[in-house]
């Protein structure tokens, strides 16, 4: 067994190259957990989607959301679901969550990812997520016509709201029809 | 002694819970212009604000002007707040003609320095928005503020006007200014002015938690309660930076008065001297503003 | 390769690297199994657990037990030793009174405190003399970590860490970096690096609450009997998980880092104040 406490590794020459990176890296659970709360027990193969960009061009024409979207973080299962981690613009910070459609094209569920308690706010409510259960990407997804607001969250409903339907849209151009 | 701090245990507990629950601000991202970013329905707000003004045609001239106000969501759209207003001046020779001048300062000062601490007086201020710029194009409201004391009777009314743009990271925001002012402190002689206003503001998020961005204020000052007599014009443009987090906010703005653009009328020819006006208004203004939901 | 479950009353994740996919996938359900199997015979939310049988009929008739339970039983008798017993899964009334645990037997009610040194453990049976209430809990999350660990090192696993909620253990070259949670603050803090070992953790913020207007929580001193209600977090990292996970206990009530039991198993104690 080896352990090197945080304050001895202040004074390694090392610490300025390692510290940095440790101190500021976040856990990891989030992916995982998100995953099991969303799929439990399920298997999820990493599945990267690369876009063209005209596909990017329609995401954004269609969603409005001008974040570009990092499409590493997409993951399939063996039956065709989809969970894709994506992150837009919260009140102060960057709101991180995952989203997940089942094979036949509708959306399971959402989950606010990791560390709840600094961002994503009110949108962490279970009630409001719920509205987007079932949701295709036929589904308008705007904010104060299929979605409704959260009082005092304006900004944070409408910004998830706007990267769902940009996921949506994605899925519709990208996933539905990958081999 | 061991049931004293399980009392105690149980006393924090829920207040630790409930500091725990997510909170939200109604945020003044900048230090004058007001925007239609308001506090939601049944939450309370806790703000302290303290502007600088420094320098006016020479001499020494320190007005320092502190609000403390409490603000409360009344509705989704509508927002109330009350204000304790006070104040410190200090000032010495600060007018062209060599009289100790300037607002807050009794023509029985003379030449002499002459300073004072006072509570100023209180505000009520009411905001309403039509339309939330985080959905439509446009943003507009109304805010309208009353404020009484022994230093003055006002009552101001602002047409607000927001745009946001770049996935609400930038704003852009307009206030039109009409005041009526009835000025006290210098009794018994009583002043009676107006005011017409353009606040222009743009700020910008340029990382987490904070946004930057630049304010401009077009001011003219009226003899009389119906902008009867112009007396004074002034431009006035700075910096600001605005901090927030879950649990509190800080902004801190800059604004400068430009020479050479302001002009003054009479009855006050001592009022601007060198392209600038005085009065209320100096060279440097600096505003500071603290923001706590409770 | 990751892969995480709801056991043991958290989320269980292993993590398994350096080896073939089906190497992994196999040694992570058989890694699985044995937390299942330890929950299975040490929760105290199930009457028929070993740990069930022990508190209704261990003074009444000898009880056989699963290899495992035996041993855990025999590694918390002698924490307690070493602890002069403030390490005592004989708190289990105390928390059965406060709801925190299934309410205590009808036959073990109205007896005096309970202790682990009361129960006798010899060839796969336990007895006692007197009706023994206990509770696991303090330790079996780290046993099962410690399980879970020999079962990939036996699948020929070399690289790999089991994390049941905070109690972790690590095997491999890479040092894994450590994280200490903090209540009401976003970030955990780096608390260093660690490797070939375990880690484990307490702290009263997710079993904190109230009864009959008094703050409780589910860290009692075995001594007095009243609840540990510091919201600072308490870890130590130690060579097996479950002597970590015991000795956290101790720190929590003492909050002294020099105990002798610490050094006695090779175990660095530190505490992370609350932000």
């Amino acid at each position: 067994m080896k352990w090197t406490p945080a304050s001895a590794l202040w004074m390694l020459p090392l610490a300025t190259l390692v510290v940095p990176t440790l101190a500021h890296a976040r856990i990891n659970v989030g992916t995982e957990e998100a995953q099991q709360r969303l799929f439990p027990g399920q298997q999820l193969t990493p599945n990267p989607v690369f876009l063209t960009e005209s596909q990017r061009d329609k995401m954004r024409e269609l969603s409005s959301v001008r974040e570009p979207f990092k499409s590493e973080r997409v993951w399939r299962s063996a039956d065709g679901a989809w969970f894709i981690i994506d992150e837009v613009l919260g009140k102060h910070e960057r709101i991180k969550y995952a989203l997940a459609i089942l094979p036949d094209g509708s959306i399971k569920g959402i989950e606010i990812m990791a560390y709840v308690e600094s961002y994503g706010y009110e949108v962490a409510d279970a009630a409001w997520r719920q509205q987007f259960v079932g949701k295709t990407s036929v589904a308008p997804l705007k904010l104060k016509q299929d979605i409704q607001n959260l009082s005092g969250a304006t900004l944070s409903c409408k910004h998830l709201t706007d990267g769902v339907k940009r996921l949506m849209v994605m899925y519709e151009l990208a996933l539905k029809n990958a081999k | 002694m061991l049931s004293r701090s399980f009392c105690l245990a149980a006393l924090l507990a829920p207040l630790l819970s409930l500091l725990a629950l997510p909170a939200y601000a109604g945020e003044g991202s900048f230090g004058w212009v007001y925007t239609l970013d308001l506090q939601p329905k049944g939450t309370l707000e806790f703000e302290q604000r303290l502007q600088a003004n420094q320098g006016q045609a020479k001499g020494q001239y320190d007005l320092w002007q502190a609000r403390t106000e409490l603000e409360y969501g009344v509705s989704e759209d509508f927002q109330i707040a009350g204000y304790l207003n006070t104040s410190r001046v200090s000032a010495n020779q600060n007018y062209g003609d060599g009289s100790t001048s300037g607002w807050l300062v009794p023509s029985s000062a003379g030449s002499s320095p002459y300073s004072r601490t006072r509570v100023d007086g209180v505000s009520l201020e009411g905001i309403w928005r039509f339309t939330n710029p985080v959905i439509d194009p446009v943003g507009v409201g109304v805010y309208l503020e009353a404020t009484t004391g022994a230093v003055k009777d006002e009552l101001e009314s602002r047409l607000l006007l927001q745009s946001n743009f770049l996935d609400d990271r930038l704003v852009v925001a307009a206030n039109l200014q009409l005041s009526v002012e009835r000025v006290k402190f210098n009794a018994p002689d009583i002043g009676k002015e107006s005011m017409a206003d353009l606040l222009l503001g743009v700020s910008y998020r340029v990382a987490n938690n904070w946004t930057a961005g630049m304010e401009y204020r077009f001011h003219n000052d009226f003899d009389g309660y119906s902008f009867n007599q112009q007396t004074q014009r002034a431009h006035f443009i700075g910096p600001n930076m605005h901090y927030a987090t879950k649990a509190w906010w800080v902004t801190a703005a800059w604004r400068y008065q430009l020479k050479g653009q302001s002009q003054c009328w009479a009855p006050g020819e001592a009022e601007c001297s060198n392209g600038r006006v005085w009065d209320s208004h100096s060279r440097n203004e600096v505003i500071f503003k603290f923001g706590r939901p409770l | 390769m990751n892969a995480m479950r709801p056991l043991l009353g958290t989320y269980v994740r292993i993590s398994v690297r350096c080896a073939p996919p089906e190497l992994c996938h196999q040694a992570i359900d058989a890694a699985f199994a044995a937390i299942e199997l330890v929950q299975t015979q040490m929760s105290a939310f199930n009457p028929d657990s070993d740990l069930g049988h022990i508190r209704r009929l261990a003074h009444l008739e000898p009880v056989s037990v699963h290899p495992w339970t035996q041993d855990v039983i025999l590694l918390a008798q002698a924490l307690h030793s070493q602890s002069e017993g403030l390490f005592d899964p004989g708190v289990a009334p105390q928390l059965a009174a406060w709801g925190l645990l299934p309410i205590t037997p009808d036959s073990l009610v109205n007896t005096g405190p309970s202790s682990i040194t009361q129960l006798n453990v010899k060839d796969g049976q336990v007895s006692s003399a007197c009706p023994c209430d206990i509770d696991l809990g303090g330790i079996a999350k780290g046993f099962a970590v410690d399980r879970a660990i020999d079962v990939l090192q036996a699948c020929g696993i070399t690289c790999a860490s089991v994390n049941a909620g905070g109690d972790l253990r690590v095997i491999g070259p890479t040092p894994e970096p450590i994280y200490v949670r903090q209540p009401r603050a976003a970030e955990p803090v780096f608390a260093g690096l660690l490797q070939d070992g375990a880690c484990a953790t307490s702290a009263i913020y997710y079993s904190q609450q109230t009864y009959a207007g008094q703050a409780i929580s589910a860290l009692v001193n075995p001594h007095n009997r009243q609840a540990l209600l510091c919201p600072d977090s308490f870890s130590v990292i130690a060579p097996l998980c479950a002597v970590a996970d015991a000795l956290t206990k101790v720190l929590a009530l003492t909050r002294n880092t020099a105990l002798p039991c610490f050094a006695h198993y090779g175990a660095q104690p530190f505490i992370t104040a609350a932000a």
